[in-house]
């Protein structure tokens, strides 16, 4: 099951972080996301199949 | 009683007859054979077989270690190869004309496996103990008076074939590897005076100095050091999609993030310098999302020291005139150098 972080944008879309092969999710999330915003960690199976409204997609809590 | 006759008395005696002869008679029979001796005697009893005593020892034989307090130097002419020395030794020895012998040193200064001579006894006294030899080997250049001495030797063997020829320089070694049981040379060099080894080359100028390709099949850690030319070696790399969300491979990338259509954040997992870093970035021209094979830029920019933001700009109109808007691409790649 590949991982990703999801947290919302300032522009009200939403950033999908992907961790490279030698980081930990976790270790990625105290690291790469934004000390002030709310994140997810989910599936990446659970994102949209298509993105060609990718910028249209939103974060919700 | 008895008559006697006048008559018969004796006359004169006669006139002597003449002398007459008779014819040999016949040879008389043989005689009977006389005895032919008595029967052979019976044979005698056998002899005695004892074996005899076993007589005295010999004489000891004359030994052969003497000693020489004739003042020797090894470094002098007199005592080259081929000259002829004339030494007072023990008396007694067993020395013969045409015995090999060396003279050593017993002293713990003067090494005796690295300073002697090997001659041939070409007269020896055995009263005197004069000894004269023909020097046939000389190793060493010691010399002294003292703690010589005189000892059989073998004969010194003939010189051996060249070896190979080293290196002129006369610092960096050429190491020799057994080929097919002959000695050769291999491109592997050691300065024996910084122990620097080189391979390809013949003077090395590091602690290993190889020319040509290395392969190198396990880690490779660094301790207390830095690579020489560092600023040409990559201090992060990333390849990933950007239609799926992963990471093919990267160097120093801790994750990547999505913000959007063609817009991405590399981010590092060690901060280098942004202040005089070189990034690149490129993706093949090719599909995107669903743009067909629209030409397409790539723009990079380090943002801070970790991280380096990169947007894939598609230009439907195509170039010189580009009208670029942010789209997806399925191959993206960046790379960061630095000095730090």
């Amino acid at each position: 099951m590949n991982k990703v972080i999801i947290y919302p944008t300032e522009n009200g879309g939403v950033a999908i972080v992907t961790p490279s092969k030698d980081r930990s999710i976790e270790r990625v999330a105290e690291s790469d996301i934004p000390h002030d915003v709310s994140y997810k960690i989910i599936d990446v199976s659970e994102l949209p199949q298509s993105r060609e409204y990718r910028d249209a997609w939103e974060y919700e809590e | 009683m008895e008559t006697l006759y006048l008559g018969n008395i004796l006359g004169a005696t006669g006139p002597t007859g003449p002398g007459g002869s008779g014819s040999t008679g016949p040879t008389g029979p043989q005689g009977i054979q006389g005895d032919p001796g008595g029967a052979t005697g019976a044979t005698g009893a056998e002899g005695s077989s004892v074996t005899g005593a076993t007589g005295p020892a010999g004489p000891m034989g004359g030994g052969y270690l003497g000693s020489i307090t004739t003042f020797i130097d090894l470094n002098d002419s007199s005592t080259a190869e081929g000259q002829s020395l004339t030494y007072t030794t023990d008396t007694g020895l067993g020395y013969n004309v045409g015995t090999v012998v060396k003279i050593f040193n017993t002293d713990s200064t003067i090494p005796s496996d690295l300073n002697y001579l090997i001659g041939i006894v070409k007269s020896y006294s055995s009263s005197s103990g004069s000894v004269t030899l023909s020097v046939s080997k000389r190793v060493g250049s010691a010399s002294s008076t003292n703690n010589w001495q005189i000892n059989l030797a073998g004969e010194y063997g003939e010189t051996g074939a060249t070896g190979p020829a080293g290196t002129a320089a006369g610092v960096n070694t050429q190491l020799i590897y057994n080929n097919n049981d002959v000695p050769d040379g291999a491109n592997v060099y050691f300065d024996n005076q910084n122990n620097f080894l080189g391979i390809n080359a013949d003077i090395p100028a590091a602690a290993l100095d190889v020319v040509g390709d290395v392969i190198i099949r396990g880690n490779v850690t660094l301790e207390n050091g830095e690579i020489d030319g560092v600023n040409s070696i990559a201090k992060a790399w990333v390849n990933f999609n950007g239609l799926n969300n992963t990471i093919r491979d990267s160097l120093n990338v801790s994750s990547v993030t999505d913000l959007g259509a063609g817009n991405y954040k590399v981010n590092l997992s060690s901060s280098v310098d942004n202040t005089a870093a070189a990034v690149a970035t490129a993706h093949p021209n090719g599909p995107g999302l669903g743009q067909g094979s629209f030409n397409r830029m790539c723009c990079v920019n380090m943002n801070s020291e970790n991280e380096i933001n990169v947007t894939v700009w598609k230009d439907p109109g195509g170039l010189p005139n580009f009208i670029g808007v942010l789209a997806d691409a399925e191959v993206v790649s960046v790379v960061a150098f630095s000095s730090l």
